[in-house]
């Protein structure tokens, strides 16, 4: 029986340590641009494309400009370090994953929300 | 309307024979006999909904929304074939056709080992449950019932098609082979129940093992093949990325592939009762979880893959599925417990089972650490904190270290015989020539340059494994073929994760753009882009080209052709790609397009604000950049119904001391990024000037650059050039990974077995 409990103490400090040192330091939390701005802390964003304002892909440093728009309508402008995403037009929702840094949102990541675009299709047709 | 009525005949039947099945109370009375054949009318219906669904996408009626959302006339036979499973409803319709299939084998296998009542009982009772969702999801909704102001009478000409990122082989092969893992965990699951409503805690877990180890098989090898598709098709760079999507099906073979080592320790010791039944129950909880995280939406903003909101009742329904399932076994685990825990198992710290369970808990931790993580937005969310989720980082800093003592634990292991026959001393000594020639190989790797600690250790570890686990293959193998199933697993697994960490460490990466005829160095190859040839010329939806890439240099000269097209999916609003990979034995050459820029073939001047520049032929003429005019553009709104609008660049224009403030201006296409620039005349001078591109800045948008174009005066403009930008880069030594998983999966299959039960065992039903 006494091995049980060596294996028992094993699972209990091998998740003590997880759940103790690696969330606070690897979680990432979903927040607006104004308090993104506040920090230099990495934080994710959601919002829409904003496709009226000027968007460029610059293929010297490989960067993707566009302006964003978040959830409390705070508007940014987001530099990616990448190329436009495939999916981008036709997301209605983008997440960025980045942070502030000159008053540029520089984003690390793109994560892009398709809408099932067919039913708006079949709502017009339908009209 | 006769698929509706079949998928509720479904259910009804699967109501039936669930009832009938918990009636029978012996062996071959009426009730069992009864349960058997509504098992099987079942199966036959679920049959005929799918050939149902299948003949109509087959025959292209797109009078059901579900064909039409997601099939098209233009689609090759296959892929007409997968459009049955490419959404929500048909790919719950393969999961239960699957179940209902691996049923079949089921009924009879348990029938023979005398299980066949309670453990078909509560595996009709999962299709119960599935066939309820498939009535309410149905795949057989008409067009004008989803969308109600549609006039009944239109039957669409065509269906919308696939996601072209879909189209291609690999959807007709992974997603199958995953669902058939799937619903093989729902066996184990099932015997499990069985075996405690029976109070049997032996047999039950024997009788699983075959299936244990063939779903580890199935669906290790379904979530591998995903990758491979993310790979060599999606050109994502890599084959695995921690996304909650990849996470959630692998939560489930971990814990799978968890039970393979201890239904193996009971078997051998008796021990592990109780451990063994909470596997099997959350094996199956967890591709239960898989189901609701990837078809609920709840991770929507935390994938890459793409999620379309099933709507309230369904996320309720998979809700109550999850927890209903999770209760019915907890609360059988619960009310036997006192009974199970007469089983002891002795575990010495020199023997192989302790090793064995070691590597077990391992297993756990990963499986915990993975739950963790993909489940962090959900849990932040019931906590009311603020929505977050987590780094990949975290996945790879704490799986690191666990699959470094998998390793060790493994190839120790080998050396210890079942209860302690032989001391660690011995094992120790026998570990010698192989630790020996792991450290040789590490020093190698110290050479190349790794320098992380944890890197280090791992590519020790997985020597170490490699190496014990070749000779143990040699050894036995001579014996007896089937026993070298464990071994060849376990090395596959190894030389996975080699392959995986190679190619991750030592790989390297490049930016390059280049023109037609045009050429650029990167990574000691020369690129040159020779031309490119239009593909699949006969689908009228897409306009499809093979770029075709020469690479020379490093003893390599061969061409690698990646693909970009175009596809009315998106309105061709923006280009699709696929990379193109040049394979050797050691490393792949990964040339991934991701970007078309037009740019013009004249001279120019690349000017930052206040920055002034000379025309080259005609140094009397200076222009200098001011500041970029956008008003039309910043205030987007009021000019709403207008795609294209202008964007300006106010320029200082000197010639010969002269000042004129002007300025030069371009359309652009908000949607597709098209930039026209409107040429301006230059007075008495024989060039024209036109703002051609604009250059973000990638530190600060308001430090962006413009590019203006000197063009002949007698000159009009000409189109501009496709510049195309790729990412190449190389993967070292990531064949060991696809290599490593055709030894876990062929490993697997050895070890199959036919189970073994005790006869003494009294079974009442």
């Amino acid at each position: 029986m006494k091995k049980k409990y060596i294996i028992g103490a094993v699972i209990a400090v091998t998740f003590a340590v997880v759940a103790i040192l690696s969330f606070d330091s690897s979680k990432i939390e979903y927040t607006n641009f104004a308090k993104a701005k506040a920090t230099e802390k990495t934080y994710q964003i959601i919002g829409s494309w904003l496709k009226d304002k000027p968007s460029n892909y610059n293929n010297k440093d490989n960067t993707f400009t566009f302006y964003m728009c978040d959830d409390k309508k705070d508007t940014a402008c987001v530099i990616f370090h990448g190329a436009k995403p495939n999916n981008f037009d036709m997301a209605t929702q983008v997440v960025v994953k980045g942070s502030y840094t000159q008053n540029n949102f520089h984003a690390s990541e793109i994560l892009t929300k398709c809408p099932s675009k067919y039913e708006a299709e079949m709502k017009k047709a339908g009209s | 309307m006769v698929g509706k009525l079949i998928i509720i005949l479904s259910f009804v039947l699967a109501l039936a024979t669930t009832v009938a099945y918990f009636i029978s109370k012996e062996k071959e009375d009426k009730a069992n006999k009864l349960g058997r054949y509504l098992y099987l009318s079942l199966f036959f219906s679920i049959v005929l909904a799918s050939g149902i669904l299948l003949s109509n996408i087959l025959s292209f009626n797109y009078q059901y929304t579900y064909i039409w959302s997601y099939s098209s006339k233009l689609l090759p036979l296959n892929l007409l074939i997968s459009s049955f499973y490419a959404g929500q409803e048909g790919s719950f319709l393969l999961w239960t056709f699957l179940i209902s299939l691996a049923g079949v084998f089921l009924l009879y296998y348990t029938k023979k080992y005398d299980y066949e009542p309670r453990t078909m009982a509560f595996y009709t009772l999962i299709l119960v449950f599935l066939t309820l969702l498939l009535i309410i999801k149905s795949p057989f909704n008409f067009i004008w019932e989803s969308f109600p102001d549609v006039d009944p009478n239109i039957v669409p000409p065509n269906g919308r098609g696939l996601n072209p990122i879909l189209e291609s082989y690999w959807i007709s092969i992974h997603p199958p082979i995953l669902f058939t893992g799937y619903a093989l965990l729902s066996v184990p699951f099932a015997l499990a129940i069985a075996g405690m409503f029976k109070k049997d805690y032996t047999n039950w877990a024997n009788l699983a093992t075959p299936w244990v180890l063939t779903a580890s098989a199935i669906l290790g090898f379904g979530i591998i093949l995903g990758g491979f598709w993310a790979y060599e098709t999606l050109g994502w760079g890599g084959f695995w990325g921690w996304d909650p999507v990849e996470n959630s099906s692998l939560l489930p073979w971990l814990l799978s592939i968890t039970l393979v080592h201890t239904l193996l320790i009971q078997k051998r010791t008796g021990g592990l009762v109780k451990t063994n039944f909470l596997l099997a129950i959350f094996a199956f909880i967890f591709v239960l979880y898989a189901t609701f995280l990837t078809r609920s939406g709840v991770l929507g903003d935390t994938s890459v893959h793409s999620f379309v909101d099933p709507g309230q009742l369904v996320y309720l329904l998979l809700l109550i599925f999850l927890v209903s399932f999770a209760l019915i076994g907890l609360v059988f685990f619960a009310i036997r417990f006192k009974n199970m825990s007469k089983v002891k198992i002795d575990l010495k710290y020199d023997s192989r089972e302790f090793f064995i369970t070691l590597g077990s808990v391992l297993i756990v931790a990963v499986t915990l650490i993975v739950f963790f993580g993909t489940s962090l937005p959900i849990f932040q969310e019931i906590m009311g904190k603020p929505k977050s989720a987590v780094e990949i980082s975290y996945y790879n800093n704490w799986n690191l270290p666990l699959a470094i003592l998998m390793f060790l634990t493994n190839a120790f292991s080998l050396y210890l015989n079942w209860k302690s026959t032989t001391s660690i001393g011995i094992a120790l000594k026998n570990s010698l020539l192989s630790a020996g020639l792991s450290i040789l190989l590490t020093i190698l790797v110290l050479i190349a340059g790794v320098k992380r600690i944890d890197h280090v250790l791992l590519f020790f570890s997985s020597f170490f494994s490699i190496t014990i686990n070749i000779v143990f293959i040699f050894r036995t193998g001579r014996r007896k073929i089937r026993l070298v199933g464990s071994y060849i697993s376990h090395l596959g697994l190894a030389l996975l994760l080699l392959g995986a960490l190679t190619s991750s460490v030592f790989v390297t990466e490049k930016h390059i753009n280049l023109k037609n005829a045009g050429t650029d160095e990167a990574l000691g190859y020369k690129f040159t882009l020779v031309g490119r040839d239009q593909i699949e010329k006969n689908m009228t939806d897409r306009e499809k080209y093979k770029y075709h890439l020469k690479i020379q240099g490093n003893g390599v000269n061969s061409i690698v052709s990646p693909v970009i097209y175009w596809s009315d999916f998106n309105e061709r609003s923006s280009p699709f790609f696929e990379p193109g990979i040049k394979r050797y034995i050691t490393k792949d050459l990964y040339i991934s397009p991701n970007s078309i820029t037009l740019e013009y073939p004249y001279p120019s001047m690349d000017l930052g604000k206040g920055e002034t520049f000379a025309v080259p032929f005609d140094s009397s003429f200076k222009v200098s950049f001011i500041k970029f005019e956008m008003t039309a553009m910043m205030d987007g709104g009021g000019h709403a119904n207008s795609t294209v609008m202008p964007m300006g660049a106010i320029v200082e224009l000197i010639d010969k001391g002269k000042s004129v403030i002007d300025t030069l201006f371009a359309e652009v296409n908000m949607e597709t990024g098209d930039f026209k620039p409107i040429i301006k005349n230059v007075p008495d001078k024989n060039f024209k000037l036109g703002f051609t591109r604009f250059i973000s800045n990638s530190e600060n948008i308001a430090l962006s650059r413009v590019e203006i174009s000197i063009l002949p005066e007698n000159q009009e403009i000409t189109h501009p050039e496709e510049v195309i930008s790729f990412q190449v880069s190389t993967k070292p030594f990531i064949n060991l990974v696809w290599l490593g998983v055709i030894f876990v999966v062929t490993g697997l299959f050895l070890t199959i077995k036919k189970p073994f039960l005790y006869k003494e065992n009294n079974i009442n039903d």
